[in-house]
């Protein structure tokens, strides 16, 4: 194996993608364990590095004295073609050992346009794509990551899904794994393995052909809903401090530490900000500690402290003051990624940044104070105002805005809405008179994709036609000059829209796209509509009907995977939202009951006086 | 820090499967490594302060070497063997200093003077006496013209047989059939080891071409002079 795979890579471009023998990264002599792991991430190795996720998977599964983890990314067009030519079948970087000898195969569910890429990692290794075709030979495949928690279109593939926080479900696999009486036979494995709390066994459930948007039925043994697992205190889990270090540049090609999980905004459309909740803050000390130790053990220039809104990190101000000291003098800068719009945020990304400050991005989501109270998106236009203001006077002559259009409740006043804004933006920059050069504006605008779990689960999605419609708007209304504006490929969106509210029946157009040749669709130049279209024809996939609005009172298709908020909640944060009346983050005081905290499980705040 | 004092030369040996790294990859590794040796670099002033260090040559991918040679700009005094102990903890296995020495702060530059490259090619699957006929074909032929693809710009034809200073097929170790060859860097007649071996490849008999397998390593770099060559430690 170690021969055949030397043999493809001269061919190859950017061979050392393939290649392993990373800086912190395993050494092949090591992983002679009982239980192997492979820990893949359906893209390229370039993204791939830099998830988060993995790098604290990879670090927990080799802390254990009898398991051992490696890694597989999914390979670009090239190599794939080699692979396919000379019979290669798919390997982990580490040992080059086939995917088919392993244990468990980890695949990280991030974005419904890599689903075509988790068929072709398995149909590489030649591991059957139905988890019903799989024998005792053949690695059980775990699924996990956010899209766990609406695993419905993908479900059939997986033999097992963790739906929440990884790190300790993963050790009760492996040791109901050691277990003699579990470990040895599949059938039996799966079953157990649905007593522990965070896991899911697709093949426990069957949907009711009656009745296909219902959530599938349990068989007997198995839970109705499957609770999604809580990590209460991020200091009891392990920091991967010594990330693997990769060669070829990665799209993040930084260190980075966690400083909290979960967020309690309560952005109605943001997925995420319902499924991680609480927030769970991890302690300054440790956070210090993390920042020091990884930047020993990897030489990174950067260090971003990353969370779902860093500078809602109730010690953030104290822990960047003193980080800032020490970085500078070794060189090292620091990078605050998801930046709320205010004046506070803007002052402290400048504060630490060691480097010059060229550009600052910034998501109001929406044009209008409304529409703004609709999605629960606590921006005013004062806070915008401020925020471009600091971030101007600051030096910062480049500035990117992120919006959304096909929001709940969007009218043209919204969308014309964002056009002011930008206008503002341009008045601003004139007025505190940087003006040198002039403002670069970027204007980056997203298709409203509604998300299960949220408050807008129930909400239509925008038609092509009709995003394109409001584009246009948008675009008249921009002035002709100074404003870049780009925006998603509507037809993406709208794939990713499908899978987004999609159930089991969509499984089979997934294999049949890459039957016919899509993978890497998250990828422009490699995403093909036509090849969609025409498996979605092949298959009836009655993709109106994902897109369309759902009824309040029926069962939704992800109903079964329970997330911590209550459908209550997301009712009550619904009506709310159509009476644009706001709901205050509950981590300022006031809870607003969504269900997930317990009396051993709240938000925890190390500062709670800020 | 930033102020260099002295400077150090480390001579780098990257093989195995890191051999497949490219120069840009093994530039950034080399100066990361550096960082979590805690080396005491200087760093150049200005906006954007880096690291000061200076490379020899590239490499190209897949292709081993015994003889990258890295110049480190040092804020400290330092000795070549602290450096090498303190770096071969912290590189991957695949790449290691082999030797490190100070040289002069402001001598010139290595880039600036190496203009010579050998390498060690193992050869398979091919008859020695085949192998030997063909070297002496190469080194016998007045002109050797190859094609060179540019970017945006017409192919070039050109000659690379003034680049070629010597070849020799020798047997190393475990009796395996090796060449020997020693090829212009850089400037006007500079020649890749790739174009010598395709040349090669095409004075062979048409199966041993196929068949053949080539593994190039380089071996050293040096100053070749009008008396006399230069080793990258007197330079
Ligand atoms: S239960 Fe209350 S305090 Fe806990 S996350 Fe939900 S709203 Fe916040």
């Amino acid at each position: 194996m170690w021969n055949r795979v030397e043999e493809v890579l001269g061919d190859v471009r950017r061979p050392s993608r393939y290649v392993g023998g990373e800086v912190n990264s395993i050494d092949p002599g090591q992983v002679d364990a009982d239980v192997r792991f492979a820990l893949a991430y359906p893209d390229l190795y370039e993204v791939g590095t830099s998830h988060l996720g993995l790098s604290i998977l990879y670090a927990v599964i080799n802390a254990h004295p009898h398991a051992s983890a490696e890694r597989v990314y999914m390979p670009d067009l090239d190599m794939e073609q080699q692979m396919r030519e000379r019979a290669l079948p798919l390997f982990t970087l580490e040992s080059r050992t086939p995917l088919g000898d392993f244990d468990f195969l980890g695949i990280t569910l991030q974005y419904e346009l890599t689903y075509t890429n988790i068929i072709n990692m398995l149909d590489l290794a030649g591991i059957p794509a139905w988890a019903d075709d799989r024998g005792a030979d053949d690695p059980l495949v775990i699924g996990g990551g956010p899209n766990a928690l609406n695993v419905e279109p993908v479900a059939p593939f997986f033999d097992l899904v963790v739906l929440g926080d990884g790190e300790e479900v993963v050790l009760d696999l492996l040791e109901l794994y050691r277990d003699p009486r579990t470990g040895g036979d599949r059938k039996t494995f799966l079953e157990r393995s649905s007593d522990i709390e965070g896991v899911y066994v697709p093949s426990g459930y069957t949907l009711d052909p009656e009745d296909p948007q219902a959530p599938p039925r349990p068989l007997e043994g198995f839970p109705e809903r499957v609770r999604r697992r809580i990590v209460p205190h991020l200091d009891d889990v392990p920091v991967p401090t010594r990330p693997v270090l990769p060669f070829a540049e990665a799209v993040h090609d930084r260190a980075v530490v966690e400083v909290f999980r979960g967020c309690t905004r309560g952005c109605r459309f943001c997925m995420p900000g319902m499924i991680y909740r609480p927030v769970r803050e991890r302690s300054p000390e440790r956070v210090h500690g993390c920042v020091h130790e990884i930047l020993a053990n990897t030489g990174y220039e950067e260090i971003s402290l990353v969370s779902l809104s860093s500078s809602d990190y109730s010690a953030i101000e104290s822990v960047t003051t003193a980080l800032a000291e020490s970085l500078g003098r070794q060189h090292t800068s620091m990078s605050l990624p998801s930046l709320r719009v205010d004046r506070f945020s803007v002052d402290l990304a400048n504060r630490v940044r060691a480097v010059r400050n060229t550009g600052i991005t910034l998501a109001p989501e929406a044009g209008t104070q409304r529409l703004r109270d609709v999605i629960n998106k606590g921006v005013t236009d004062e806070d915008f105002g401020d925020a471009v203001r600091a971030a101007f006077s600051a030096g910062c002559d480049q500035l990117k805005l992120y919006f959304m259009l096909g929001l709940p409740t969007e009218r043209e006043e919204d969308i014309l809405g964002i056009a002011e804004m930008v206008e503002r933006a341009r008045r601003i920059y004139v007025e505190v008179g940087v003006g040198r050069r002039p403002l670069k504006l970027n204007l980056s605008v997203a298709c409203f994709i509604p998300k299960p779990h949220t408050p807008f689960q129930w909400e239509p999605q925008l038609s092509i036609e009709a995003f394109r419609d409001r584009i246009s708007t948008l675009r008249h209304a921009l002035p002709r000059r100074g404003v870049r504006l780009s925006y998603h490929d509507p037809d993406s969106s709208r794939l990713e829209g499908i899978f987004a509210r999609g159930d089991r029946r969509l499984a089979p157009m997934i294999v049949e796209a890459h039957r016919r040749g899509a993978r890497l669709d998250g990828w422009t130049e490699h995403f093909d509509p036509g090849v969609w279209e025409e498996a979605e024809k092949a298959c009836s996939v009655d993709a109106a009907g994902y897109l369309g609005s759902r009824d309040l009172a029926s069962p939704l298709p992800w109903d079964h995977l329970d997330s911590g908020v209550s459908r209550e909640f997301l009712l009550e944060e619904r009506a709310r939202a159509l009476a644009e009346v706001r709901t205050p983050d509950c981590r300022m005081g006031s809870c607003s009951a969504c269900g997930v905290c317990d009396p051993t499980l709240g938000n925890e705040v190390v500062n709670p006086d800020v | 820090m930033s102020e260099a004092v002295t400077r150090v030369r480390c001579e780098v040996r990257i093989h195995g499967r890191l051999r497949w790294i490219s120069h840009l990859e093994f530039l950034r590794a080399f100066t990361r490594a550096l960082r979590r040796a805690d080396i005491p670099v200087a760093y150049s002033q200005g906006y954007n302060p880096h690291a000061r260090l200076s490379f020899a040559t590239a490499r190209s991918v897949g292709m081993a070497s015994d003889a990258e040679y890295v110049d480190v700009f040092l804020g400290q005094e330092c000795t070549g063997s602290a450096v090498k102990n303190q770096l071969n903890r912290v590189f991957p296995a695949g790449i290691a200093v082999s030797d490190c020495r100070r040289v002069s702060v402001d001598g010139p530059a290595l880039a600036a003077r190496i203009n010579a490259s050998r390498y060690h090619v193992t050869v398979e699957g091919v008859a020695r006496h085949c192998l030997c006929g063909a070297v002496d074909a190469v080194l016998d032929a007045p002109r050797l013209h190859v094609t060179r693809h540019r970017n945006n710009k017409p192919d070039r034809s050109l000659d690379i047989r003034p680049g070629i200073f010597s070849a020799a097929v020798i047997r190393g170790e475990s009796e395996q059939l090796a060449v020997l060859v020693d090829l212009a860097l850089g400037g006007e007649h500079g020649v890749r080891v790739e174009e010598f071996l395709g040349i090669l490849r095409s004075h062979l008999p048409e199966t041993e071409a196929a068949n053949g397998v080539f593994l190039p390593r380089r071996i050293a770099l040096y100053h070749r002079g009008d008396d006399r060559d230069v080793s990258p430690w007197c330079i």
